[in-house]
């Protein structure tokens, strides 16, 4: 009997071969969903969650912001201050939004700057602007009243959208780097 | 090659009249549209115009604007020259609040160049030193209203 070592040969049929390369997908299949997918899942629910609560405080900070405004609380240079700052914080949440996310319509900074072209010109924001506190009138109220209900339905459709969200594809990608890149040249 | 020669820019900017922009008319607040249309926009305009050059007019880094303020300004300046003038002579940088120069490029022009078609003219509140109007091909210096409100 021969003491060295035995070289044994295998022969692989083809469905040999086929049941081998199942098993490598499958492996690769179950790898990528357990790690890749899970991954990009839980980051993209936590932006989309984080969003979703700054679109959320934006709703309640306009909301004690009106209330003050219907309460007559505020004078003329605090609700034009204000305004600009909820311009700006809008501003950012909605470009952070679209740039994170397919979304094509946000519609909160649009009908902010109405509210804001709104207020800002009526008589009694004028008239009253040297004094400590400016009182609308009812009608005036009313109106602002009805911009705020375009307001809230606003946040809520884009809370729906930022939910249902998908990323931006590779195209998006490619065109934002590109750019970054040409514009820090 | 004939290339068309850009024109110079001419830059102002709102910060460098008040950090805090009023109301519309001089009556009601400091620092108001009207007040800066005469001491500061009507001038810089000619001016411009005078040396063949734009007028940019930046509205950053102010406390915020009333829609008010910004509509008697620019408002006025189209009563007085023309849409067709400023439009071709104005630029307006707005990069905190875009939404402003958005608003006077679409409402304030519109609606002021129709005031000035139907000879409806501005309301003053103060009295003013002369400003320009183009009027037939001329800018003519003068008091032109005199009525105040």
């Amino acid at each position: 009997m021969d003491n060295g070592l035995e070289i044994m040969e295998v022969y692989l049929t083809t469905s040999d071969w086929i049941a081998l390369l199942n098993l490598v997908v499958t492996s690769f299949i179950g790898i990528w969903l357990a790690i890749i997918v899970n991954r990009n899942f839980t980051i993209n629910r936590s932006i989309k969650d984080y969003y979703m609560q700054e679109v959320k405080d934006i709703r309640k900070f306009y909301a004690d912001f009106l209330r003050k405004i219907y309460m007559g609380q505020l004078s003329a240079k605090d609700i034009k201050e204000w305004l600009k700052i909820a311009s700006n914080r809008i501003d950012c949440v909605e470009y952070s939004i679209k740039d994170s996310f397919l979304i094509n319509k946000c519609d909160i900074g649009k009908i902010h700057s109405e509210i804001q072209t709104f207020i800002t010109g009526t008589d009694e924001f004028n008239e009253n602007y040297r004094s400590q506190y400016v009182v609308f009138r009812e009608n005036t109220k009313n109106q602002i009243l009805s911009f705020h209900i375009k307001l809230l339905n606003a946040c809520t459709e884009l809370v729906v959208r930022v939910n249902k969200a998908r990323k931006h594809g590779w195209r998006y990608r490619i065109c934002k780097w590109l750019k970054n890149k040409f514009n820090n040249r | 090659m004939y290339r068309k020669m850009a024109k110079q820019i001419y830059k102002i900017a709102v910060i460098n009249y008040s950090t805090d922009p009023g109301p519309r008319y001089s009556r009601q607040g400091d620092d108001s549209g009207e007040d800066f249309y005469h001491k500061v926009l009507n001038e810089a305009f000619y001016k411009a115009l005078n040396a063949n050059e734009m007028l940019e007019v930046s509205l950053d880094g102010t406390s915020g604007y009333a829609s008010s303020f910004l509509d008697e300004a620019f408002g006025n300046l189209v009563y007085d020259f023309t849409l067709e003038l400023v439009q071709k002579n104005l630029i307006i940088i707005s990069e905190e609040e875009p939404e402003w120069k958005d608003m006077i490029e679409k409402e304030t022009y519109v609606e002021w160049e129709q005031r000035r078609l139907n000879k409806r003219q501005p309301e003053k509140s103060a009295s003013h030193e002369a400003w320009y109007r183009y009027v037939a091909k001329d800018f003519p210096k003068k008091v032109w209203i005199t009525d105040l409100k």
